[in-house]
This record gives C-alpha cells, structure tokens and sequence, in this order.
C-alpha cells in the first residue's frame, strides 16, 4: 500500500472518529477532506496544498447554483407546502374511505397514505412525522392496538426514501453519476412492491390476531363521499408528478417546480374553502422547515464534493477496485457482504451519511467486480452493464439504507412515531416493526434475485 | 436581531424558491402552447441558467437558519452515553467547527467574487453578469457564522 492510500485510509478512521465526537456530518466531512490534503501535500509534495484550496473560490458556488440538485430544494419545499397544506389528511381520509371496513383497513389506510404522501413528499421522515399527526389518532380512535399502529405507521414513513420523488435517490445519482431521472424510473417498482407487501404483512398479522385491529364502523355515505371526492385532486396531484417523471414528460427540476405550483394551488383553494390549507404565514413556516432540511442536505453535499476530491487524491478507490478486481472475491457474496455492511451501519449512522459517506467507496468496488467500466452485460459477473448495475445497486442500497430507520437503536423513525405516542413503550413500537422488516427482507430478496424489477420500466421506457 | 436576520434571509430564501417554481410552471405551460400552436410562443429564454442563478443565491440565504435550529445531522452513538459537561463540550467544538467553516467559506468565497468579477463571467444563455448572485451568498456565510459565534458565548442556549 502506498503512503497516499495510507493517508486515505487513516484519514477514514479520523472521519469515523469525529463522526463518533458528534461533529456535524458535513463539517466532519469537510475537516477529513481539507486536513486529510494538507497531509497529503507533506506525504507526497507534488500535490500542492495551496493550489488545492485555491478550487475553494468556485466549488461552493458551483455546489449551490447547480441546476441538477436544484430539485432538492424545490422537492423538499413541495413535502413542506404538503405537508402543512391538509393534502395528508385528504389522502387518508380518502384511502380510508375506500377501504377501511376491511379488518385491518385503516393501518392499510395510512400505508396507502405514506405512499402517497411520500410521492410528493420525498422525506421519509417528513412522510412519518406527518402521517403520524393525521393517522395515529385515528388509529387510536378506531380501538388499533398501539403496537400495530405505531409499527405501520414507522414503517409506512421508509416509503418516502424510495417511491418518486425522492431525495435520497436524488443523492444517490449524484454522488455516484448516475441519471436522476432512470432512478426514479427505477424506483417506481420496488416502491409499489414495497406498499403491496406491507399491506400483505398488515393483513397476515390482523388474520392471526384479530384483536389487533377491530371492527371499523361503517362511514355514513354522505362523509365517504366527500371523503372520496376530497381524495381526487390529491390523487390527480400525484398522478401528474410520478406520471410525468415516469412518461419523460418531465425531467426532475420541471417536475419539481410543477409540484410545488400545485401544492401551493391546492393549499391556497383549501383556505379559501375554510378547510385549512395554507396561507401566507404557513407558506413562510414551509420556508423556514425547508431551510433547515435543504441548509442540511446541501452542507452535506459540499462536503461529500470535497470529501470525494480527497479520496480521489489519495488514490485509495482506484486501489480498492484495482484490488477487487484482481481479488478470487465472488461478486455476489461481496455485494451480500456490502448490503449486510449498510444494514448495521444504518443501526448507527444516519441515511444521508451512509449514502455520501460509504457508497463512494463500495461503488468502484462493486463496478470493478463486474468486470470494469465497459463491461458488456453479457460477460459482467451481474449480468449488467455499468450503467444499470448503478441503477440496480442505487435501488438495493436505497432499500436496505431505509431499513435503518427502522431498526433499532437509531432508527430514527421509531422517534418519531414514539414521540407522537409518548404513551406507548418503544419496545411495541419495535415490536410493532417486526413483521415490515420481514417484509422488506422479503424485497431485498425478490430485488437481488429479479434485478428486472428495478430495471424493466427504465428499459421500457428508454424504448 | 439575528434570529430574526436569519429567519428573514431563510424566508427570503424560500420565496426565491417560490419565484423558481413559479417560473418553471410558467415553462412548462409555454412548452404546452407551443406544442398545440408551433412558433406562437416560445419557451422561457435561458430557463436553467436562471434556475440556476436563483438556487445559487437562495440556497446559502437558508443555512443561517439551518444552523440556529441546529439543523446539521450528526451520529449519536457514542456522545449520548457521555456526561452532560462532555456531552456540552463536544456540542461546543461542533459549533466551533462550524464557525470555523463558515469563515472559510466566506473568506474563500470573497476571493471568488473578486475574480467572477474581474473575468466578467456571464450566464451562457441569459448573458447576466454573474458575481451579483454571489452577493447574497456571502452575506448569508457571514451570518451563518455569526449565529455560530453566538451560540458559543458565555451563557447561550448551547
């Protein structure tokens, strides 16, 4: 190993430390990348240092006036307008009205909702925190025991991470170069399959413990169809979103900015309907919750740009695939041991951090594997070529990331939920969990073995 | 005064994002017209370099704000089970370090601005100069770093 990849790998270790000190991500991030290449300009003096800190004139900028991530802003400021507009509160009661006489209908009423939700949401924590104020006092209400209801509400909140638009696709093509729009495409499948085996896992459990979820009374007609009636502007919202995005109507940003005129167009008529909605100084709360959630996010941005120059500097990826693919590894039980890796580490670290942190270093890993950069798909050891092994992997990454947020110790929408049952032990909201996790675990499995699932509709709709 | 400054710059910030996605629906609606009736009305001239131009300046008006309410994720893992006077002393270095960057980015960022301007760097499409949308981004460093400033005085809610 040489000292550049010793430098590369110790300051690995200095960024877990400062990470572990509680710095913040992305100041940790930037201290590991500028500390780490004033080390390396000492270690090997052709890489200059002052040259180096010279890129600090322009990248901030280039970082924050970039037309590609301008969709983070705009998708984070439509979840907000959302999320503050009533729109969560029509889609349950919509969903609701359809069916939740089932046993069991109304937990699948607030996954159908989180689904939604997440669709023109694109945080899975904004998706739980909101459908958890809209749905778990209904729950309550209706006489769902607590573990059922905070569980599906928790697990509901992971829908946001991969069903379009979503922020942490968006992050994902980013770091890893990969089109914005073909990950969306990609991710429309595995989302829905997400929702239909959580609702498979609702009903099996209802079935064997009834007393899970009561009898629902039935809705007077009047209120379902208003209920109904209530759900098909939100309905017509999403379908506008997910649709364009998945016709190529629209590319990201235009799809974005589209969503927010009519998040905004819908809050604004619900006012003026007397059924809260938004006005002037709820638009401006959006604002602040979408500085602090984009402020965040673009930090962390920055930091995985420098953090990634670094790297690159010290040569330790390049070396990591070189050894990859020389190793004897099989491909398969290195991207099983990668997967199992994000698992435990999303018990500790937050989603965002594992996506810029940790996947820069398993992608050239992995892409070496497969045989390089020109691999045709015939002869990679996946059966992809580069192109869609990133997609496939963007979406298996994504999936087992957001199991992190519902794994105990950190995971963060166990909080959440917890926070809005203060009643209700953390170890039945866990419990609760237990019976999503099978489920995704069930999705990991159909995903590894039919990558057609993530690949079928950008393929189809590349022509 | 500062939280104000920073919830007024965030709020500005966050209608610059209003102004884009109005913009865009704007874009998109010509775009419809245009393909019902070729040739009537065009597309907005040079849309992306102004999408781009307003995110770059709104997007640093949102990180005061972000750092007042303590925005920035990090990894509880180990600091939660510290003492409450460790516990207060690394959330201090957090802050430190963040004032630290924010003075970087600043004083970086000046540097840049003297040479966009000097370059007379322009938008491709649009033609407009560029160094007056980094203005806001400048201002806004330098109140993301007061506010950090501010939380590590004596006697500040941490």
């Amino acid at each position: 190993m040489s000292e550049r990849e010793l430098v590369g790998l110790g300051a690995l270790v200095v960024l877990v430390l400062l990470l572990l000190l509680r710095l913040p991500v992305a100041v940790a991030m930037l201290a590991t990348g500028i500390g780490g290449s004033w080390v390396l300009s000492l270690v090997a003096p052709f890489l200059r240092f002052e040259p180096y800190l010279r890129q600090f004139k322009t990248l901030f900028w280039n970082t924050v006036a970039s037309y590609d991530l301008s969709v983070v802003p705009l998708f984070v400021l439509m979840g907000y307008l959302a999320s503050r507009g009533g729109l969560a509160r029509d889609l349950f009661a919509g969903i609701q009205a359809l069916v939740g006489r089932r046993r069991g209908g109304v937990a699948m009423a607030a996954i159908g909702a989180c689904a939604g939700f997440g669709a023109v949401c694109g945080s899975s924590l904004a998706t739980a925190s909101t459908m958890g104020r809209v749905a778990l006092p209904e729950l309550r209400r209706l006489g769902y025991h607590p573990r059922l209801s905070t569980g599906a509400l928790a697990a509901g909140g992971t829908l946001g991470i991969l069903i379009p638009p979503s922020v942490p696709l968006v992050i994902y093509a980013i770091v890893v170069e990969a089109s914005i729009l073909e990950m969306f495409r990609a991710a429309i499948l595995p989302g829905l399959l997400a929702v239909a085996l959580f609702l498979a896992a609702i009903a099996l459990r209802v079935r064997r413990d009834p007393g899970l979820a009561p009898e629902t009374p039935a809705m007077l007609p009047a209120e379902r169809r208003t209920a109904l009636l209530r759900l098909l502007p939100v309905l017509l919202l999403f379908g506008a979103i997910i649709l364009g995005l998945g016709l190529g109507l629209f590319t990201p940003t235009p799809a974005a900015g589209v969503g927010v005129c009519l998040v905004l167009l819908y809050g604004v008529v619900l006012r003026r309907l007397g059924r809260g909605g938004l006005d002037r100084s709820e638009i401006g709360r959006a604002s602040l919750d979408t500085a602090v959630t984009t402020g965040m996010i673009y930090l962390i941005l920055f930091a995985a740009e420098v953090l990634k120059g670094f790297f690159a500097r010290t040569g330790l990826p390049a070396a990591l695939a070189a050894w990859a693919a020389a190793s004897e590894l099989e491909p398969w039980l290195v991207l099983l041991a990668m997967l199992l890796l994000l698992v435990v580490l999303g018990c500790f670290l937050e989603s965002l951090s594992m996506i810029v942190v940790v996947l820069p270093f398993f992608w050239p890993v992995l892409l070496a594997l497969n045989g390089g950069e020109a691999v045709g798909a015939p002869d990679a050891a996946f059966g992809l070529d580069a192109d869609e092994l990133k997609v496939w992997f963007g979406i298996l990454a994504l999936v087992v990331v957001e199991l992190g947020l519902i794994t105990p110790p950190v995971g963060l929408n166990l909080f959440i939920i917890g926070s809005l049952a203060p009643d209700v032990p953390m170890r039945e909201t866990v419990r609760g969990v237990a019976p999503f996790l099978a489920a995704e675990g069930l999705r990991v499995a159909l995903l590894l073995l039919v990558p057609a699932l993530s690949l079928a509709l950008p393929r189809w709709l590349a022509g | 005064m500062l939280e104000r400054a920073a919830a007024a710059l965030a709020i500005a910030g966050g209608t610059i994002l209003l102004a884009i996605a109005a913009v865009t629906g704007l874009n998109v609606l010509l775009y419809l017209a245009d393909a019902l009736a070729p040739g009537r009305l065009g597309i907005v001239k040079g849309y992306e370099d102004l999408v781009r131009l307003w995110v770059g300046a709104a997007v640093p008006m949102l990180l005061p704000w972000c750092e007042l309410r303590r925005g920035h994720v990090a990894v509880d893992l180990l600091a939660e089970r510290l003492p409450a006077a460790a516990q207060r002393a690394l959330e201090r270095l957090g802050v430190a370090a963040s004032l630290t960057l924010a003075l970087f980015l600043a004083f970086w960022m000046v540097q840049g601005l003297l040479e966009t301007r000097a370059d007379g760097r322009i938008a491709s499409v649009l033609g407009w100069p560029e160094w007056p949308f980094l203005l806001p981004g400048l201002v806004s460093l330098l109140l993301w770093a007061a506010v950090a400033g501010a939380r590590l005085l004596p006697g500040a809610r941490g």
